[in-house]
């Protein structure tokens, strides 16, 4: 499986190996001045139990992405799209529908928006990051219409407290993750569309030469991107207690975006693999767990993330720069 | 053409909302009184986005993108209101604010122009680590010492934003119509690998932008917190998305390459009258609408940014052929 991968994202691969390794004895080491060895063993125990449940949904929508980068694309919309999603789950519910239909309503909802601007931006001919910024304004405002026209009395946010709602996102959240990367792994080592989306990435002049219909291939990911992040935001929904469409998955773009170039996927498009998106994924997650056991602080813990992600994605970008000169010379 | 069809969308625009606030529009002097009332109201809160829009058109011509635009802005504002109000902020407060906000731009121009981030990707980091230290720095307070420096207040009214925004627009519409600099821009964002066998040294220039960006954001904080007041961490929220509408609407291609500072200051006009305008017919939404007028906004927002974007691919097709 792995010589299909470049080497760099093979490296990187090892590299995020070792970092979360290391990241994981950073953790214990910070839970141990408070508490003895077998505390701490089973604190860290607990982080490790929990981590499935709490990176399903960031997990999902940076596979969806990672196919979506790609073909040279991206989406930028993607935590509005979860609040789309949230409000039609709120609506759903308000309305004192079945689980089921709320939930599938949200995968419909936030799924179908993904495509949408896959499908938009090959109509109109401009490029996707704009027709995601947009989004990003306006699926925000989209999601507080549908709230304030469809949930009656709503006023700011919507408590969900039975339980049933949360078995998706809590209980089965370990099965989603397992099917969904494994689905998405079978695809790119058999699959002719993660080829296909690669080629058009590093390449479009070539693929177009080779007789490829480049915009039905954006299309494609954008499909495929739309189901992985419907998923994901049905899972988001399914964890959050209360419903809040203004506040909902602000930033969440950012933290997939930097999670799948950490994963060895080229910002530019034409590399990557969906693994090490997983790994990229898991690095940033116990990160932020490191950050929360180091900094008391939360204020001063939003800074220091932001600062992480962004050395992150600036450090992948020398790498890539360096790489492509020392080929240059080659 | 672009200039006029803007000004016809402008005259529309402030029709279809003066209707709807009710104003008295049967006389020419009832459509003066509230043409005046209107432009008295509008330019001093217009202010920080048309200086920034003109930062932003700059930024646009080399082909990149600044998404920080407002949590630049909040964060020299909360950096200038940890000083005490009184004259001494005229030498303390107000020069490290500059500062701060060459720096912040300066940064951005190193993660674009040095590390060969995506400008998009970069300044959409920068916008989350900026409002971070805007929330590092100003905790959950909110922050008012501005009305306490004397001749501070002048800068947010009428009369001063109008000599802001005069000057900014039109020293830097003054340099763009005659600079070389200009040239080089346009060349950088047009083609950059001509531009490097033309010799126009392509990494300076884009720090420059970048760190001219910083400087407006720096004078549009100063022309907020004359009129606000206040600061808190989530002060200009969102005002990077009306920035960029702005100057998109004015005919500056994304893509870079082309630009036009009037513009973007007719597109910032048309973007505030639409802001203001969703603002004034709340009474009239609450009666007939079955949703918050303001969160109608967002959604014009982006309908307005695609639109634009559209069209100027259009036109760049049709001058093309």
């Amino acid at each position: 499986m792995l010589t299909r991968m470049t080497a760099p994202v093979r490296r990187r691969m090892v590299w995020l190996l070792a970092g979360n390794m290391g990241l994981l004895l950073l953790i214990f080491a910070c839970l141990l001045p408070g508490d003895t060895v077998p505390g701490a063993v089973s604190r860290l125990g607990t982080v490790l139990v929990d981590t499935p449940r709490n990176i399903a949904p960031e997990m999902l929508a940076a596979i969806g992405l990672t196919a979506i980068i790609w073909t040279g694309a991206i989406d930028l919309s993607i935590g509005s799209v979860m609040a789309v999603g949230g409000a039609v789950f709120a609506m759903g519910y308000s309305h004192g529908a079945p689980p089921l239909v709320c939930f599938g309503g949200c995968l419909l909802a936030a799924g179908g928006l993904v495509a949408g601007n896959g499908l938009l931006a090959r109509w109109l001919g401009i490029p996707a990051l704009i027709v995601t910024l947009a989004g990003l304004a306006a699926y925000r405002g989209l999601a507080l219409v549908l709230v304030n026209v469809g949930v009656p009395g709503f006023d700011g946010n919507l408590t969900v407290p039975e339980e049933i709602f949360r078995v998706p996102g809590r209980d089965w959240a370990v099965w989603f993750l397992l099917f969904a990367v494994g689905g998405a792994v079978w695809c790119e080592l058999f699959g002719r569309l993660p080829r296909l989306w690669l080629a058009h990435g590093s390449s479009p002049a070539a693929c177009r030469l080779h007789g490829l219909d480049l915009s039905r291939l954006a299309v494609s990911a954008f499909l495929f991107g739309g189901f992985y992040l419907g998923l994901g935001a049905t899972l988001y929904v399914s964890n959050q207690q209360t419903i809040d469409p203004a506040r909902m998955a602000l930033g969440f773009e950012l933290s997939v975006i930097a999670a799948v170039v950490l994963g060895g996927t080229n910002i530019f498009g034409g590399e990557g693999s969906f693994l090490g998106t997983l790994l990229g994924v898991l690095f940033l997650y116990l990160a932020r767990q490191a950050l929360i056991y180091a900094f008391d602080d939360p204020h001063a813990r939003q800074a220091v993330e932001g600062a992480l992600i962004l050395g992150v994605i600036g450090f992948d970008c020398v790498l890539h720069r360096t790489a492509h000169r020392m080929e240059e010379l080659k | 053409m672009r200039v006029v069809a803007l000004l016809v969308l402008l005259v529309l625009e402030l029709a279809v909302f003066a209707s709807v606030s009710g104003a008295d529009m049967s006389s020419m002097s009832g459509i003066l009184n509230y043409l005046e009332l209107k432009f008295l109201d509008l330019v001093p809160g217009l202010a920080p986005v048309l200086v920034l829009s003109v930062g932003m058109t700059l930024v646009l011509v080399t082909a990149g993108i600044d998404l920080s635009v407002g949590s630049m802005l909040a964060l020299v504002a909360a950096v200038m209101s940890l000083f005490d109000g009184g004259a001494a902020f005229w030498f303390t407060a107000v020069p490290l604010g500059l500062v701060v906000g060459v720096g912040l731009g300066l940064a951005n121009g190193a993660l674009v122009a040095r590390l060969d981030v995506p400008p998009i990707v970069a300044t959409l980091g920068t916008m989350i680590f900026y409002r971070g230290l805007c929330q590092l720095v100003m905790r959950d307070a909110e922050r008012a010492p501005f009305f306490d420096v004397p001749g501070y207040e002048w800068l947010g009214g009428f009369s001063g934003a109008l000599v802001t925004v005069g000057l900014v627009a039109g020293v830097g519409g003054w340099f763009w119509g005659r600079s070389r600099w200009r040239r080089e821009l346009l060349l950088v964002g047009g083609n950059r690998v001509a531009a490097r066998y033309a010799g126009v040294p392509v990494d300076r220039r884009l720090m420059e932008t970048y760190a001219v960006m910083g400087v407006l954001a720096w004078v549009a904080a100063t022309c907020f917190t004359a009129r606000n007041g206040a600061v808190n961490a989530s002060t200009a929220t969102g005002l990077e998305l009306k920035v960029i509408v702005a100057v998109v609407l004015g005919g500056t291609r994304v893509e870079g390459g082309r630009g036009s500072l009037i513009g973007s200051v007719l597109g910032a006009l048309l973007v505030a009258v639409l802001d203001d305008g969703l603002r004034e017919a709340k009474g009239w939404s609450d009666e007939h609408l079955p949703f918050e007028i303001s969160h109608f906004r967002y959604l014009l927002l982006g309908l307005l940014l695609v639109v634009g974007v559209w069209l100027n691919t259009r036109i760049g097709h049709r001058d093309a052929g």
